[in-house]
């Protein structure tokens, strides 16, 4: 460590810190590991050897760039003063393109580096330091760099904010485009910047036809990626042989104006689709809207009594809630009582009623007992259910 | 105790039109933890994996309201009544005020009149709006919902606590339910749980395959870029405090009946439809031998008789509170057959289960909802030797324990004592110090002991004492203690100390009793001191039953 009065000579007598001193300090700050106090000073001194004259420079650290740039654990280890040194004006100064260009391949061998170098890329005042720094600029311009900075972006997260990063990525995409890459870029659409995912959408609308990539983009909260899944989804043919299954994987999205979406699709379409199939799968939603057509819809089906036993008794067995449906549900199930009284009714229908005449809703007890009472007079056998009349035989 | 999770990617899932694929990204600082199969009737299971997140996300603490602007008005309005009371300096130390408030109040406006400050508004709205985002985007941001996922040999169990830790959930999913599987090793990690992933538990359905990936290179290969997530967890030490709470509470002896899911459903309608504001917030449970239960719901003394299931067992009525809870079970209630409780007593902790097919779903709720699992050892306290989870006192019969079940996986007391040819007390003491130390779970469904490691290897649990009563009933010189021992009828032992005024300034003679069972679990405490009438559910024990346990149970281990 140097006191002060040591730096107080070195203050004299610079030439003897730059010829003997600094070459020490720049091997170990380069290869050892050092305490983190000890590797500041020694990072202020090299920061301190940038900004000196150009002749001192020339002199005495003439190679000083090549220390640290080629060295790979100074670049694992401090990507982001590699990346300081590299993108500051002295690199633009003190080397020439191909040198820095060099410099600029290697320090982007390490994936942090790369973003940081990304981060400056986005920085308010970005337009200001590429004007000052042309080497970099010269490389920016350069689609083999740009696409090797962003090819190692997670595109779901990446933040697109200046100029200079919409130029890049400009770049990057037309590149994957011509390559005909465009599925790599999907992420992209849902970016946070409006130029850029206009861009993507744009091509994912023109080359990509798979569902999986518009059910993303339908359950983004991004409207013009919205408007573009449903174009798409209301252009497919009904009669086609996936139709039936997008239509579906709409339906059991989690969202629900993905769901009400889908609904409506079917709606317009439900000649072409295989109605008591769809039915039956549809009737394992949580979505009321769906719920609420799918009750429609069976009220008026006379198809196998229990076929959708499972979905009346889940209507049935709510508490609290989805009342309109409920009342859909009771009506169906009467007349499918009333229809199969005398036939073997599905012993499955009782259960939820027996539960409902013990119910808190006193509608509902009435409503399951009248039903019940039907059952037993016609034979059923219903546990803890007895009738009792005044009238005498 | 701070641990760094780190996940080889996010965990996600992959839906397409024909079958849906849940890669779980485990944490990689674990030894490997792998399943891949597709589940059999994945329905059961995403709902289960429903009622986990509702567990994971419950949060019933009531929230302080904030008086501050009501307090700051009543100071205005006390300054007016000062105003006409002061003298002159005052009056013009006032009008100082004034006059500065107003120039304050001049520059305000100006500032905000600035075009650089103009955007300040904006600022704001856009924050809260990045905010409102993400919580929509990303909850875990928000709060840590990392479960537990525990692969054994016969079954996949996932735990969590719930925001406030008063209830604790568990999907038990057995491995009959896997087919297709093409790697299964057994161990333990968390899982990078989040809320899109819990979205995607809703898309599946029965008509399409479910397939569950937990492991580190499955998510890999099936990402476009390898990428690290870490997150840095305070894995409180709560939370082990928390599932050392549950278990010891699932030994001790339970008041068990089974209800219809339609009469749940009807007590928490009920519940959802009358305003919770007046006390007593209790369910009271009136349990009488070959009779169907009876719920009480107070304060409007609400009563209603379960619909199909009869309980067997001796006549008692207990109350619960945190009621509200019970909502968790809402959404599964439908699909289960039964609910079978397990109740302790009065204010103390109760288990729910619920069946979906073969997938089960616990619910443990704690005594009340300010009444966490784990914020003082209330239960391990009265649980064997409860020293020695305490304090760090290794012993050659719990290294041969832990090495017994590190190796078995999973053992039943009976098998530990036989293996290891000890006592079942001195067993169940050590196994106990080794849930504490996050090593050993007890299964409350199978009452085995299975080897579940909660932290990487070479992680050391820090333990606080945070109990009051402990450290000053273990600051009571045992040769005080005076108690009387008797012998009860199937081992039972019934000790009483009588303590006067002279030792601890009790005004007149106290008793402090325990009742023990063979193996030294407590049947029955009693001490006629203030603070375990007032306390005793909250904190345990008091110091008079530390120190009577301290005197002739725990120091009887160690020697």
């Amino acid at each position: 460590m140097l006191n002060k009065r040591k730096i107080t000579i070195l203050n004299d007598h610079p030439e003897i810190e730059w010829e003997i001193i600094a070459p020490h300090i720049i091997q170990r700050f380069t290869k050892n590991n050092q305490e983190e106090i000890i590797a500041k000073e020694y990072w202020k001194r090299i920061k301190h050897y940038l900004t000196l004259p150009e002749e001192v420079k020339k002199q005495y650290f003439s190679s000083l760039m090549n220390d640290l740039l080629q060295s790979k654990s100074f670049i694992s280890k401090h990507n982001k003063k590699a990346v300081e040194i590299l993108l500051q004006d002295y690199a633009s100064i003190d080397l020439d393109l191909p040198s820095f260009r060099k410099y600029f391949l290697e320090v982007t061998k390490n994936k942090e580096a790369i973003n940081e170098i990304w981060e400056y890329l986005g920085a308010e005042n970005i337009r200001e330091n590429l004007v000052n720094h042309k080497h970099l600029q010269a490389c920016i311009n350069e689609s083999s760099t740009t696409n090797l900075i962003i090819e190692q972006q997670d595109f779901d997260e990446i933040e697109i904010k200046s100029l200079a990063q919409i130029k890049a990525m400009k770049a990057f995409i037309e590149n994957k485009k011509n390559k005909k890459l465009i599925n790599e870029l999907v992420p992209l659409s849902l970016n946070n910047n409006q130029e850029i995912s206009q861009i993507v959408l744009g091509l994912i609308e023109e080359h990509i036809r798979d569902t999986r990539v518009f059910l993303q983009l339908i359950e983004s909260s991004m409207p013009r990626a919205i408007e573009t899944a449903e174009k798409f989804f209301k252009k497919l043919n009904p009669s086609s042989d996936n139709y039936y299954e997008t239509l579906l994987s709409l339906c059991d999205s989690p969202y629900e104006n993905v769901q009400a979406f889908g609904l409506e699709l079917i709606k317009q379409n439900i000649s072409y689709l295989p109605k008591s199939s769809l039915l039956r799968n549809l009737s394992e939603t949580r979505n009321q809207l769906i719920q609420k057509y799918l009750a429609n819809e069976i009220s008026n089906l006379l198809s196998d009594k229990d076929e959708f036993l499972h979905f009346e008794a889940d209507i049935l067995r709510t508490r609290n809630q989805k009342r309109k449906l409920k009342e859909l549900i009771k009506k169906r199930v009467e007349r499918v009582i009333e229809d199969n009284v005398s036939s073997n009714l599905d012993q499955k229908y009782l259960a939820p009623l027996v539960s409902l005449t013990l119910g808190l809703v006193k509608e509902d007890r009435a409503w399951a007992i009248r039903n019940l009472t039907s059952l037993s007079v016609h034979g059923y056998e219903i546990k803890d259910l007895a009738i009792t009349t005044p009238i005498k035989s | 105790m701070k641990t760094l999770n780190k996940y080889s990617s996010k965990s996600k899932a992959i839906s397409c039109g024909q079958e849906t694929n849940f890669l779980l990204s485990s944490d990689l600082n674990r030894p490997p933890v792998h399943v891949d199969a597709e589940i059999k009737n994945g329905l059961d299971f995403s709902d289960a994996m429903l009622a986990l997140r509702e567990v994971v996300i419950s949060d019933k603490r009531s929230v302080k309201k904030d008086h501050s602007k009501y307090q700051a008005w009543v100071f205005q309005e006390y300054l007016k009544e000062l105003n006409k009371s002061q003298p002159d300096s005052i009056k013009e130390i006032e009008a100082n005020r004034k006059k500065i408030i107003r120039e304050l109040n001049n520059l305000g406006k100006k500032i905000k009149n600035n075009p650089l400050t103009v955007e300040d508004n904006n600022f704001y709205k856009a924050q809260r709006k990045f905010w409102d985002w993400l919580y929509n985007e990303d909850k875990d941001l928000w709060y840590i919902l990392d479960p537990v996922i525990s692969v054994q040999p016969e079954c996949i169990i996932f735990e969590a606590f719930s925001l406030d830790e008063s209830s604790y959930g568990r999907v038990t999913l057995p491995k009959r339910m896997l087919s297709k599987s093409k790697k299964y090793t057994i161990g333990t990690t968390n899982i990078d749980f989040s809320r899109n992933l819990a979205n995607e538990f809703s898309r599946v359905r029965s008509y399409r395959p479910l397939n569950l990936k937990i492991g580190q290179n499955n998510v890999i290969a099936s990402t476009k870029i390898s990428e690290n997530i870490e997150k840095k967890i305070d894995l409180p030490q709560s939370w082990v405090n928390g599932f050392l709470e549950v278990q010891t509470a699932s030994t001790l002896n339970h008041l068990n009946f089974d209800l219809t899911p339609d009469f749940v459903s009807d007590i928490i309608a009920f519940l959802e439809q009358h305003k919770n504001n007046v006390s007593p917030k209790s369910l009271k449970i009136k349990l009488q031998n070959n009779k169907k239960p009876i719920f009480e719901i107070e304060p409007w003394g609400k009563k209603l008789e379960e619909h199909n299931y009869i309980y067997h067992g001796p006549d008692k009525e207990i109350r619960l509170w945190g009621r509200s809870r019970l909502s968790i079970l809402k959404n599964i209630l439908k699909k289960t057959e039964k609910v079978s409780v397990s109740a302790i007593d009065d204010g103390m902790p109760s288990f729910w289960s619920c069946k979906l097919n073969d997938v089960t779903f616990d619910l443990c709720l704690s005594g009340w909802t300010a009444n966490d699992w784990s914020s003082q050892l209330k239960f391990a306290l009265m649980s064997a030797d409860p020293k020695r989870i305490i304090f760090d006192n290794e012993c050659e019969l719990l290294n041969e324990i832990r090495n017994l079940v590190n190796k078995k996986i999973k053992l039943s007391i009976s098998e530990i004592t036989k293996k290891v040819n000890c006592q079942e007390k001195d067993a169940l003491a050590c196994l106990q110090k080794l849930c504490s130390d996050g090593l050993v779970m007890y299964d409350f469904h199978t009452k085995e002991y299975r080897w579940r490691e909660l932290f990487n290897s070479g992680d050391k649990l820090i333990k606080k004492v945070t109990n009051k009563n402990l450290v000053k009933g273990l600051s009571i010189d045992p040769n005080l203690i005076k108690a009387r021992i008797t012998n009860l009828p199937e081992g039972q032992r019934n000790i009483t100390w009588v303590y006067d005024k002279k030792i601890f300034g009790w005004p007149r003679l106290s008793r402090a009793q325990i009742i023990l069972d063979n193996k030294d679990n407590f049947i029955q405490t009693d001490c006629d001191c203030f603070d375990f009438k007032k306390t005793f559910k909250k904190e345990g024990p008091c110091k008079h039953l530390i120190a009577l346990m301290n005197k002739y149970i725990w120091e009887r281990y160690e020697n």
